[in-house]
């Protein structure tokens, strides 16, 4: 497997850079979003590269959200909750 | 041009863009990049719909494709030093003996990024491709291609196989003017319709008789030994003929080196 996955991260801010851009997979009727990660880096909980949050803003597939403060997946399982995500930019919508 | 009953189908534009679907399948042969450029013109077609929904109802290809798990990178040294007999060594020693690289598959950059369910099904039908030559036992030269592909076809309807089989059938019923018990050479018997017939037979054959070979993580696999995997995976390999690698005396000595 690739070993390009980030490791946890006490610091929010220093997870993701914020100028880094993720596409909408999916959406489920609660809100939560499937987010695609560009660099294509392995999150350990959902041991693939997209992974699930619960956004602060409701969002739509094929849009493409900047500005995400990420509380790393292993933190929030370890907390029995979904992490939780600020999108602070919608960059483009598909359509 | 009119048709009696083809005319809604036979527009212009189907016509072309059928055809330069055909242009990339006739050129499978020729290089890998075709088979790729053809299945990525699919991600957005009704076959790709039928795959997806094929896909959706094992739980666990669904997760995969959900959490769109990379494969790779191989390490081939790391691999050969496997035991013997292994799953990993033998596809180390397969590649290394071929000149393959073990690393040939496109990235995801290649596949949107992996932005949709189906350029994730297309990533991985392609970077877990040699490991299925491997398990099948069909060969990875052009001789073993229809059998290995077409176990993804019985098993997932992939458009982009779907298509090369289809279009293997008909390219080769369309030039085959000699039975093939009367073609001497392994080379001109292969190019007949009666071969793809019996490679795509045996292929889809093995593919409905096995577990789903897609969500499986090869990486944990590796380790163990190659007919235990099968085994448990309900494949019963091709050992025989030229369609075969296990009848390739150079593979045989190498790994038995």
């Amino acid at each position: 497997m690739s070993d390009t996955q980030p490791g946890p991260s006490t610091n929010p801010n220093l997870a993701i850079p914020p100028e880094e851009t993720f596409a909408v997979l999916r959406v489920d009727p609660d809100g939560s979003a499937q987010l695609l990660d560009p660099l294509m880096r392995q999150h350990s909980d959902s041991e693939g590269t997209a992974f699930w949050c619960r956004p602060n803003q409701p969002l739509q597939v094929g849009q493409r959200v900047q500005g995400i403060l990420e509380f790393h997946p292993r933190e929030a399982v370890a907390h029995e909750r979904m992490p939780q995500f600020t999108v602070n930019v919608v960059v483009e919508s598909e359509g | 041009m009119g048709f009696r009953y083809l005319d809604r189908l036979a527009s212009e534009e189907n016509i072309r863009s059928f055809l330069e679907l055909a242009d990339l399948a006739a050129g499978a042969g020729s290089s890998a990049e075709n088979v790729f450029a053809l299945s990525h013109r699919l991600r957005d077609s009704i076959p790709m719909q039928l795959c997806r929904k094929r896909l959706g109802r094992d739980p666990e290809a669904q997760a995969l494709i959900d959490a769109r798990r990379l494969c790779g990178p191989y390490d081939a040294a790391a691999l050969q030093a496997l035991p013997k007999g292994s799953l990993g060594h033998t596809y180390a020693t397969i590649l290394g003996t071929l000149g393959y690289d073990i690393n040939f598959f496109p990235e995801p950059a290649f596949y949107n990024n992996l932005e949709s369910d189906a350029d994730y099904i297309n990533y991985r039908v392609y970077a877990t491709h040699d490991l299925h030559h491997i398990l099948t036992g069909f060969s990875l030269d052009n001789f073993g291609e229809l059998g290995v592909i077409s176990v993804s076809v019985a098993q997932f309807s992939h458009p982009g196989l779907v298509f090369t089989d289809l279009m293997a059938l008909l390219l080769q019923w369309l030039r085959t003017d000699t039975p093939m018990d009367e073609l001497e050479s392994p080379e001109e018997q292969a190019r007949t319709a009666a071969y793809a017939f019996g490679r795509i037979s045996q292929g889809l054959e093995m593919g409905l008789a096995a577990r789903p070979l897609f969500p499986v993580l090869w990486e944990e696999q590796m380790h163990r030994d190659l007919d235990a995997v099968r085994a448990d995976f309900g494949i019963k390999p091709v050992t025989e003929g030229p369609w075969s690698w296990h009848a390739n005396p150079a593979l045989q000595a190498a790994l038995a080196a």
